[in-house]
């Protein structure tokens, strides 16, 4: 099963949160808890919390494998 | 499309957090930190020595008339400095290395703040700074964002400048000089506070921007929590929730900031001119502040200025860190239902779960508790006398101490951090939601901490 953190499109580093949310170190961090496993789905424009991947990203892999097999 | 597919089957974990979060988050350093450093306290004071005290040196109380007499005081003791210098720059950066920050970054900043710490210390110091107001708070901040938006810092630097950590490794070396008796009596009534205050002004936020102004919910659901729970922790945590665009934190993170500095510098002088005690202000800070580091720089700020500096941050403490800050989790898992059962929200990512509860939940509260408790049971059936003579400067006094470094870290990290420029406009229609918000988490809680409340908060 697929899932959003193994996707290109999800960002949740959080080094690349800080940087990309201006003003979100200054009053908090990307590096605490609250942050939790808050990412954003480039693809989407959408924050979430990484699970199942979409149907997207299923055709997206289904065919990077089918592209990949000798 | 090789890297691609290299790219999205990576091998990447499918779920993080767990055990890495106890190296991987600021929360838990805080805790080994704070904690650490009590111990090292407890057993220096059990042995009879003054090593951490001489450590733990700053010169705020130097009350200098002269300039000469700042000089003298630097080089008298630029050994000691520059062992608690060498401390602080290898606790923070190993930790901070852990976590994923470049060393090369961090190393640098470093230095650079501890310097302006050192200076800002030293113009608090001056005996005649309380008269016009110089108080180490809003020192730093002032000095940082002119630092940050006059004069220009390389943006790298940003990876020095810890915030966040720097407040909660103060809020872990606070609980050490709190009675967990005050926590256990106080903490009932300012989680009822706060939870009033919190949910009415969530509420007018929401209905204000969905119903009056036509705004996106979801925008308005980050928003609200952001206005009136845990400003831009708050935000963030609503956002992955409700399925938020990346537009919508960036407003909320925007008008978090600016209202957040504007009520750092105002609060302090407006509870100065109603007269109130700086136990009720620490209480009214607690409830109109959004953000930890905002509300500790206002709240420590007017203790100064009221000669009362420990009631102010008790009482905002109480407020915001355990009326506030504990509920995010909860606030996040009930608007996750929300969007995902009334508002059928478009399905990506994971579905909501009772575990975001912990999972959000500020763990760095946890060491602020263990160090009340723990000190509370080293000096029970302490004298007052032996409490005064002994266990006050030789115990509690360094913990004091390195919490004000921590503190003047943070503050001026906030303006250092702060580039106007570099915030993202908002359209008047969510400036006027939130700000509408904001003027209703003010009066309500001037009310409550002042009318309803204030014998209460000003016992402290």
């Amino acid at each position: 099963m697929p899932h959003c953190s193994q996707c290109s499109h999800c960002e949740d580093d959080p080094g690349a949160f800080e940087r990309m949310v201006p003003g979100l170190g200054s009053l908090s961090s990307g590096y605490g808890e609250s942050k939790g496993e808050t990412a954003l789905c480039r693809r989407h424009n959408m924050f979430m919390i990484p699970g199942p991947g979409c149907t997207e990203f299923e055709a997206r892999l289904a065919a990077a494998r089918t592209e990949a097999a000798p | 499309m090789a890297s691609n597919q290299a790219s999205i089957e990576s091998g990447a974990s499918v779920r993080k957090g767990g055990w890495s979060d106890l190296y991987l988050k600021e929360d838990w350093w805080a805790i080994w930190l704070g904690l650490g450093i009590v111990i090292l306290d407890v057993a220096f004071f059990s042995n009879g020595s003054t090593l951490l005290k001489s450590l733990a040196l700053n010169p705020g109380g130097l009350k200098w008339t002269s300039f000469d007499q700042l000089l003298a005081h630097f080089a008298n003791n630029a050994p000691t400095y520059l062992m608690q210098f060498a401390a602080w720059l290898v606790i923070f950066g190993a930790s901070c290395r852990i976590m994923g920050i470049k060393l090369g970054e961090f190393m640098p900043a470093f230095v650079f703040l501890y310097a302006l710490s050192m200076a800002m210390f030293g113009i608090a110091g001056w005996a005649n700074a309380s008269k016009y107001n110089m108080e180490a708070p809003l020192l730093a901040l002032l000095i940082g964002l002119f630092i940050s938006n006059f004069i220009g810092l390389p943006k790298w630097m940003d990876a020095g400048f810890r915030v966040e950590y720097f407040v909660k490794l103060g809020i872990v070396l606070l609980g050490a000089t709190f009675p967990i008796s005050l926590v256990a009596t106080a903490g009932p009534v300012a989680i009822g506070q706060a939870m009033t205050i919190s949910l009415v002004t969530c509420l007018t936020i929401f209905f204000v921007g969905t119903r009056v102004f036509g705004l996106d919910r979801r925008m308005c659901a980050v928003l609200g929590v952001g206005g009136s729970v845990c400003g831009v922790s708050g935000s963030m945590a609503i956002a992955a929730s409700v399925g938020a665009e990346k537009e919508h934190l960036y407003t909320s993170v925007t008008l978090v900031v600016v209202w957040a500095l504007i009520m750092i510098l105002f609060l302090p002088f407006i509870s100065q001119a109603l007269g109130l005690s700086a136990g009720v202000a620490g209480a009214w800070i607690g409830t109109s502040e959004f953000a930890d580091a905002a509300g500790f720089a206002a709240a420590s700020a007017y203790g100064k200025m009221a000669g009362n500096e420990e009631a102010a941050i008790k009482a905002f403490t109480l407020m915001k860190v355990i009326g506030r800050d504990l509920w995010i989790g909860i606030w996040s898992l009930v608007f996750a239902l929300i969007s995902t059962m009334v508002w059928e929200r478009k399905e990506i990512g994971a579905k909501p779960d009772a575990g975001e509860v912990w999972r959000r939940f500020p763990k760095f509260v946890i060491g602020f508790f263990v160090a009340s408790a723990f000190i509370s049971l080293m000096t029970a059936g302490v004298t007052p006398e032996d409490m005064k003579k002994t266990v006050k400067p030789l115990l509690l006094d360094p913990l004091n101490s390195l919490r004000t470094w921590a503190f003047i870290f943070c503050f001026l990290s906030i303006g250092l951090t702060t580039r106007f420029r570099d915030l993202k406009s908002v359209g008047w229609k969510p400036f006027l939601a939130f700000t509408v918000g904001v003027g209703v988490n003010v009066v309500l809680g001037y009310v409550l901490s002042v009318h309803v409340f204030g014998e209460y908060w000003g016992k402290l």
